[in-house]
């Protein structure tokens, strides 16, 4: 198992490719737990988020074929993971009512700090995101919970990079209001 | 005891109740994609070449200055059934644009700006070939582009001149007098017997009072006339864009 985890998604596609099938299960338990909790942040719908899960997971064995190794599994993964969620959720308009759940306690940065701004944006984001619009919540919380790259990111929503720090940004800054809205009432 | 995801999607994968995509599938997806591409792309320019092609043979009504109802009668003929068309295929290719991986890593409205370019410059380059010559005036017929016989054009062959006027048959057979008088414009030189014209102007009661009279022959460059509308495209005329 240990040798295993050591092996890369993209080469345990390839292995997967090559026809040993069982190793799936392995690239089903990395993302399990990381893409229950993004879809949970997407549909925040409880019961539902193993029944998608489960259909990422047929889909992504299905189009093995087609991923592009250029990019990175992980990426690839979550975009499956984005458009399930956005399909049982239906239309951007629905989506705006959609609320986030408040239960994250996940990733780490490199540096201490940035791993002490993204605690302190953890932090305000636990309390402040219900109201944050979904084209802010999803980059905020692939930035600062999921750990992703804007490159990465951009590959999941399919927007242009300068476009995933831009959300990032203007999502900071409805937290920051949403927060201060909080806390003076 | 509820299994979980990893359990549930092994399973599934080894009863083989979930297989791979096979390559062929594959393959016809991509075709099928890029397919549609080109497709649209080429459509496009054939329905640009239509607007254009209207445009190069109707010009006259554009820059003859026939004031009020020269612009109606532009407006009138417009083929906006090709402006519509040309919309909804670029909506339809934007769409379409968006499934590829370069539509959020490289410029995509540049790419559609250049797209459009390209479109126009091809479907003006048609414009000057024989073969996009026939299909539109062919074509054109059929779509009943030009509509030029309006409250403020009429087109037709000219059958007699008389002095302050001519008659002339249009295509519905029909003879349609055309008066002149001082101030009538001839961009073109004048009309003898057997010419195709198509006039600007304002209708009198029966007689229709012609502002400019544009006269289209074999030194109209570019434009097959109404012999090319005539026995599948072999006629020889040069003039209008027949209108029907």
């Amino acid at each position: 198992m240990r040798e295993l985890d050591k092996i890369t998604d993209e080469d345990l596609v390839k292995m997967i490719m090559s026809g040993k099938k069982a190793l799936f299960y392995h690239l089903v338990t990395r993302y399990e737990l990381k893409l229950k909790r993004y879809i949970f942040t997407i549909t925040n719908r409880k019961n539902e988020v193993d029944d998608i899960l489960q259909s990422v997971f047929l889909k992504v064995y299905k189009n093995l074929p087609t991923f592009n190794k250029e990019m990175k599994f992980s990426s690839w993964i979550y975009r499956i993971a984005h458009n399930e969620s956005i399909n049982l959720i239906g239309s951007s308009f629905i989506q705006k009512f959609v609320s986030m759940p408040e239960w994250f306690d996940f990733g780490t940065r490199e540096t201490i700090e940035e791993k002490m701004d993204d605690d302190i944006m953890k932090e305000k984001l636990k309390g402040c995101v219900d109201q944050l619009d979904l084209k802010y919540k999803e980059p905020l919380t692939l930035f600062y919970y999921e750990e992703k790259t804007y490159e990465e990111i951009s590959d999941i929503l399919r927007i242009p990079t300068r476009n995933v720090g831009v959300l990032i940004h203007r999502g900071k800054l409805q937290v920051k209001k949403i927060c201060y809205e909080k806390i003076s009432r | 005891m509820k299994k979980s995801v990893a359990d549930a999607v092994s399973e599934k994968i080894k009863k083989g109740e979930v297989t791979m995509r096979s390559q062929i599938s594959i393959w016809a997806e991509k075709l099928r994609l890029n397919g549609s591409m080109v497709v649209l792309v080429a459509l496009l320019i054939v329905v640009t070449g239509f607007v254009l092609y209207w445009i190069n043979t109707n010009n006259d009504l554009l820059f003859g200055g026939y004031g009020r109802p020269g612009l109606f009668s532009f407006v009138q003929s417009f083929p906006y059934i090709f402006v519509v068309i040309f919309i909804l295929l670029f909506l339809l290719l934007t769409h379409i644009f968006r499934a590829f991986d370069f539509s959020y890593k490289k410029p995509f409205f540049l790419i559609l700006v250049l797209v459009m370019a390209g479109v126009l410059i091809l479907g003006w380059i048609s414009i000057k070939q024989p073969m996009g010559q026939r299909l539109y005036q062919q074509e054109g017929r059929i779509f009943r582009m030009g509509m030029m016989n309006n409250s403020n054009a009429i087109t037709g062959i000219v059958v007699k001149i008389n002095e302050n006027g001519v008659l002339v048959g249009n295509e519905d057979d029909e003879s349609v007098d055309i008066s002149i008088n001082s101030d009538t414009h001839f961009p073109f030189g004048h009309p003898k017997v057997g010419d195709q014209i198509r006039s600007v102007g304002t209708w009198k009661g029966n007689v229709f009072a012609a502002l400019g009279i544009r006269v289209f022959d074999e030194t109209n460059p570019s434009i097959l006339g109404p012999g090319m509308m005539q026995g599948q495209g072999q006629g020889q005329g040069r003039g209008m864009m027949w209108n029907r």
